[in-house]
């Protein structure tokens, strides 16, 4: 069984992740990304991007690919991929509990 | 205006909240933070403004944070300022300025390793911490004769001093190491990080210790030094200052006595002093003497009559350890030395002035023991004459050297 790479995918940590789904990025861009994809409700201070920028690529969850003038540049690896999926299917999991539960 | 001043870091740098609170009052008073020394933190001086300060854990080794980070915190109104101990990356706003983090329980992942980090340092200083003082009371529990050691010892301070000062590394690593484990709980469980600490409660304790301990490093290193550079050795015959002597040929007597000397690469080996400082000992004499009566022979015809003294003279800093100094040097020189022999008449004597005497007579030998308050001598003399003539003699030459 794969290493378990972090306890827990914050709300915050889900969003970085998901942001390079569909592209490289720098740090910039991700907070772009989240902001824009959240309407501006994941809020993402600069100290919160860069340690989880640190903390995935330490895991092995992107990795870097490139540094131009003042950008750092990030892809996602197979295994972030993983463990992006994973993070899905334990919210469609808690989703489909509470609609089991059904209205209020 | 831009005079540069410094203050004294008034807690660990590992009081995140401490730090961050005492940066910003400063702040108040016009010191705008420009770096941090090892005690103290430099400043500008500049107009009173108020400002908030963060010190954010480094995400990875590197100095100091690259162009994209800069303009990424100055974009959201943070001002890199400096790095603390490779460590730390400083910030500053203007308050009301939104958090650095947004997320707890990221940041609490990287303060996990940082609590890694330091759970290892810890076990590995309280192992060194352990060695040392195995190593160091294994000196002395296994001397056949501590006290002698000790009193000798021009390095048992240092080896005191080393032993404190690891010491006190260890309960600060443990300090450090349960201060953040504490933060990284906090965070792990969805509270965000405390920015006001009450600096001013451990100021005093953080600087005292701080002073301290920097005392006992270089005095550690200072000691030994000092010490070596204190001793001297010279021919007895150059030596003008008064010593703790009580001279050969006052003991022998007899007119056709002389110093004979035993020269040795430029050394006098039999007429010599020997001055060496120890803490325990501060003043330390290891006299020779050594002579010929022409025309006499030892009683079993072995020889010209030759005889010999060595003074072993020891001031000490506390008369408490004069008795168990002499129950040592009984032991060296008299009991493990000779036990071969075994044939060593011991006797008690008394004089005014003295606190102890012991003389120990075998054939052609004698070692005498006494001591006055803090000042020990031995005299082991090899010759024919009694040492017991010479308590008094020896009673005034302490009480002179007490003055």
């Amino acid at each position: 069984m794969a290493k378990k790479v972090l306890e827990i995918l914050t709300e915050t940590m889900f969003y970085v992740l998901m942001s390079f789904l569909r592209q490289e990025r720098c740090g910039i861009e991700i907070a772009e990304f989240v902001e824009q994809k959240t309407a501006g409700r994941v809020r993402m201070g600069p100290g919160t991007l860069y340690t989880i920028l640190a903390k995935f690529e330490e895991e092995g969850l992107i990795s870097e690919i490139r540094v131009e003038g003042r950008k750092r540049t990030y892809r996602i690896t197979a295994r972030g991929i993983e463990a992006y999926h994973e993070e899905i299917s334990r919210l469609r999991a808690c989703i489909n509990d509470a609609e089991s539960e059904g209205e209020i | 205006m831009s005079k540069s001043v410094r203050r004294w870091i008034p807690v660990s740098l590992y009081e995140i909240a401490g730090i961050e609170s005492w940066l910003s009052d400063l702040s108040a008073q016009g010191l705008a933070l420009e770096r941090f020394g090892l005690y103290f933190a430099y400043f500008r001086r500049t107009e009173s403004c108020k400002m908030i300060y963060r010190l954010e854990l480094l995400p990875r080794p590197m100095e100091e944070p690259d162009d994209e980070m800069l303009d990424f915190y100055l974009h959201n109104g943070w001002e890199y300022v400096t790095t603390l101990n490779r460590l730390f990356w400083v910030f500053r706003a203007l308050p009301g300025t939104a958090e650095i983090h947004t997320d707890a329980v990221a940041q609490g992942y990287a303060y996990d390793k940082l609590s890694r980090k330091l759970k290892q340092s810890a076990i590995v200083v309280f192992a060194a911490f352990l060695l040392i003082a195995a190593m160091i009371a294994g000196i002395y529990l296994f001397s056949e004769w501590p006290v002698l050691q000790l009193v000798e010892d021009s390095i048992a301070l240092n080896q005191f001093l080393l032993l404190l000062v690891e010491l006190a590394a260890v309960i600060q690593a443990f300090r450090i190491y349960r201060a953040i484990r504490h933060l990284v709980r906090r965070l792990k469980s969805g509270l965000p990080m405390e920015h006001y600490g009450n600096y001013r409660r451990g100021r005093n304790v953080h600087v005292a210790a701080s002073v301290m301990l920097s005392a006992a490093v270089i005095a550690s290193m200072f000691f030994p030094i000092w010490g070596m550079k204190k001793n001297w050795e010279m021919p007895l015959s150059e030596v003008s200052s008064p010593l703790p002597l009580l001279p050969l040929d006052m003991v022998e007597k007899s007119p056709l006595f002389a110093y004979r000397s035993s020269l040795f690469q430029g050394k006098d080996h039999d007429n010599f002093v020997r001055y060496e400082w120890s803490v325990l000992s501060p003043v330390q004499y290891q006299i020779g003497q050594r002579g010929i009566v022409s025309g006499e022979e030892w009683p079993d015809h072995s020889g010209e009559y030759s005889p010999s003294m060595q003074i072993r003279y020891y001031r000490l800093v506390s008369s408490a350890l004069s008795d168990p100094l002499i129950d040592d040097l009984i032991y060296r020189y008299v009991e493990r030395y000779y036990a071969p022999d075994n044939n060593f008449d011991r006797m008690k004597l008394s004089a005014a002035g003295l606190d102890r005497a012991e003389l120990f007579t075998a054939a052609g030998r004698q070692i005498l023991l006494i001591h006055a308050g803090n000042q020990v001598m031995m005299l082991r003399y090899y010759g024919e004459k009694n040492l017991a003539e010479y308590t008094d003699t020896l009673a005034g030459i302490l009480a002179r050297w007490s003055e």
